[in-house]
């Protein structure tokens, strides 16, 4: 149990960066990508025994994320509405930090590219899988997924092009 | 833009990104899943009480009617040790978490009290409530199992008052385990107005620096 401890603690120091980020760029919320992640690296290590014998347990992990579902009654049931502002007290002054990371423009680039094509992105260029294994994790043709990657790469790079710039005249 | 500067360019608009959550919060949650399949009769039931692990405990109401003018100021919070040992615990506003806290632990309740840590991120999801900067809890290792039988409390709809009212029952609770309520604003799904405060409860790993003892 102690070896398999610090096997699953090693896994999850070098891999939880880059699930994370994989399953953000495939759903494009960093909490909800939070979540799933946590969820799907503790199935990880409530079956350790066999995801590690995974030949490639963090596509696993992102395999996981990627299919739990989290029901809407459960999310709904879990958040508090409050219309009235005047019940609640100033908060503090230190407030109003946002705790996100993500570069704007890209990620909003991203966010026009179909569900799909983010996911085929973020395997292939984040996590680095190659077509055939990136085809497993999604259950479609490797053929589909150098495909998808095709059209979303040609649509970020005609999102993303500089602006042109118009010339001066003196 | 080339095919390898458009790579570079989506690798680095996520390089800042790094996981919040501990080993031990993975662990500790992947010990419960482990403990829940090996318990095949509780399954359903323990599936439900994960579900609500980081539960809202109720709703407030809606807001006061102008003309209504109250005859006297109530305090920010009220809290009474019942004849049973359980502690009904009624917010009104989110101010003094320090005092809430202290009087929560002189009624022999573990408990961490956060109001307003800081503003989340619009639309955040609740569960990132409790990720908030310089926490000083963990979530208990035990798992979250027996919240509902430590922290309950009526139905939104039955509050007579503008107010959130728990009920703590302090031997429910687990050995080793405390209760943290966090209030904060701007967490939440929905994303069609912007006043969303939430208070948040959940158990948590009892030690002096989060829970006092």
């Amino acid at each position: 149990m102690g070896l398999q401890r610090l096997d699953f603690a090693e896994f999850y120091r070098s891999a939880a960066d880059e699930c994370l980020r994989t399953v953000l760029i495939s759903v494009g919320d960093q909490g909800t990508a939070q979540d799933l992640v946590d969820e799907a690296f503790a199935r990880a290590w409530a079956s350790w025994g066999t995801v590690s014998r995974h030949p490639a347990p963090k596509a696993w992990v992102v395999r996981t994320a990627l299919n739990a579902s989290i029901s809407r009654w459960r999310r709904r049931h879990r958040e508090v509405l409050v219309s009235d502002p005047g019940t609640v007290a100033d908060p503090p002054a230190n407030g109003g930090a946002s705790d996100s990371f993500v570069d704007p423009k890209i990620m909003a680039a991203l966010m026009r590219l179909s569900a799909r094509q983010r996911q085929v992105v973020a395997l292939r260029l984040i996590l680095d899988l190659d077509t055939g294994r990136s085809a497993e994790v999604l259950g479609i043709a490797p053929g589909t997924v150098m495909a998808h990657l095709g059209r979303a790469m040609a649509a970020l790079r005609n999102d993303l092009k500089p602006e042109r710039q118009e010339e001066t005249r003196p | 833009m080339n095919d390898d500067e458009l790579i570079t360019a989506v690798r680095k608009s996520v390089a800042d990104v790094h996981s919040a959550t501990s080993i031990e919060q993975i662990m500790g949650r992947g010990h419960a899943l482990r403990t829940r399949r090996r318990i095949p009769g509780a399954a359903g039931v323990l599936a439900v009480i994960a579900g609500v692990a980081l539960a809202v405990m109720a709703l407030l109401s809606p807001a006061r009617p102008a003309s209504h003018q109250p005859a006297a100021k109530l305090a920010a919070w009220t809290v009474v040790k019942e004849a049973d040992g359980s502690v009904s615990i009624t917010i009104r506003e989110f101010r003094n978490a320090a005092g809430l806290q202290r009087k929560l632990r002189a009624d022999g309740v573990r408990a961490s009290v956060i109001f307003y840590p800081t503003k989340l991120r619009d639309g955040l999801p609740f569960s990132r409530l409790f990720h908030v900067p310089h926490n000083p809890c963990h979530p208990f290792s035990g798992g979250q199992g027996k919240l509902l039988k430590v922290v309950g409390g009526p139905r939104p709809s039955h509050l007579g008052e503008h107010s959130v009212i728990s009920v703590v029952h302090p031997s429910a609770l687990p050995r080793h385990a405390g209760v943290q309520f966090i209030a904060t604003r701007n967490v939440g799904y929905l994303r069609t107005t912007n006043q969303r405060h939430a208070l948040g409860v959940r158990l948590v790993q009892a030690n002096r620096r989060c829970t006092g003892s």
